[in-house]
């Protein structure tokens, strides 16, 4: 049944062969030959009343498309909008990579970075750097449960 | 006159001028599918708004490859086909057996009377032709608007509809020989 229905659609469409046809019309009746016959005139029918349809009111078509498209905040299309995101977030990215170059000390302290602070008890590890010039230091303590009083950061 | 090619450049980078231009230019082919699927004029007006705002969000994806028209006819043949969906799903007034109900007063019915010239057969064949394809389900009209009209191939059809050829040969077979029956009967008629 499928197999018929492919050859009937292709033979309305007048794309069988020669062999093919004449082996094909011999299944069908007067009838449904004729009815098939006929097709070329609803076909016709069929485009010619698609092409008397019209818009109505076809500015206003335009118009309120335009309004939609204006409503949704959508002024340009959403992939302009994508790779306008996608440009300002590289940018940012990229702003922050050179920042960080910058103002991020790298590899190991200076040198005029000094140890100013040494281990007091066993098992306590201290150290600190200081910023070249003297501008800062940095001090961890690490396992001490308590620093002595009488302890002074040297 | 603008180039089609050029009009879409503009509207991707975001002119609505342009693509206003473009709504012009194929709207009238829109509005037809969507009508010639749901038989209502203020329905396919709907569609054809939904067509070319669908068509604006997604311009980036639109990949050239077919024409624009054809990608837009794609749009509203979905869209059509997915408003009888929801409401056969959902039955409402205007809806007979699952079938949407042909709008008399539609100003743009193909149905109303031809033009001076056309003869008394084709003009009856019209009326006739207008009830057979309204006697039929949406999915069954769509596939034979499609290739009768529009002339898409069967692999177009299928892409269109997101379905097999097989399904598309089905549906055309079916479709075919129901208006012929329906021509044939009321031919009888007469």
């Amino acid at each position: 049944m499928k197999n018929f229905e492919s050859q009937y659609n292709r033979w309305i469409d007048g794309s069988l062969s020669g062999p093919e046809c004449e082996a094909f019309e011999a299944q069908l009746g007067d009838a449904e030959r004729r009815a098939a016959a006929d097709w070329t005139v609803v076909r016709a029918a069929m485009k010619e009343a698609a092409g008397e349809i019209r818009v109505a009111h076809p500015d206003f078509l335009n118009s309120r498309v335009l309004e939609l498209i204006a409503r949704a905040g959508r002024a340009e299309p959403r992939p302009a909008r994508t790779f306008r995101l996608a440009w300002g977030g590289a940018a940012c990215l990229a702003l922050a990579v050179v920042l960080t170059a910058i103002f991020l000390p790298r590899g190991t302290p200076g040198p005029f970075s000094t140890t100013v602070v040494s281990a007091w008890a066993p098992g306590t590890s201290a150290g600190a750097f200081a910023a070249p010039g003297g501008r800062g230091a940095v001090i961890w303590i690490d396992a001490a449960a308590y620093i002595p009083a009488e302890e002074s950061v040297r | 006159m603008d180039d089609e090619n050029d009009l879409l450049a503009r509207a991707r980078s975001g002119d609505t001028v342009a693509f206003d231009r473009l709504i012009s230019l194929h709207r009238q082919r829109v509005f037809a599918i969507a009508y010639q699927i749901l038989r209502n004029e203020d329905d396919a007006m709907d569609i054809a708004q939904e067509t070319f705002t669908k068509a604006w969000q997604s311009l980036g994806k639109f990949d050239g490859r077919h024409p624009l028209g054809t990608w837009l006819h794609r749009i509203a043949t979905n869209a059509a086909i997915d408003v009888v969906r929801r409401r056969q799903a959902r039955p409402q007034c205007g809806l007979e057996g699952g079938e949407l109900a042909v709008d008399a007063a539609s100003r743009t019915t193909p149905s109303a009377p031809p033009p001076p010239g056309v003869g008394m057969d084709l003009r009856e064949l019209r009326a006739r032709l207008d009830r057979a394809l309204a006697s039929l389900s949406a999915e069954h009209r769509a596939v034979i608007v499609l290739r009768e009209v529009d002339e898409l191939s069967y692999e177009e059809i299928a892409k269109c509809l997101h379905t097999s050829v097989g399904t598309v040969m089905s549906r055309l077979y079916y479709a075919r020989r129901h208006l012929q029956a329906r021509l044939k009967e009321t031919h009888e008629e007469f």
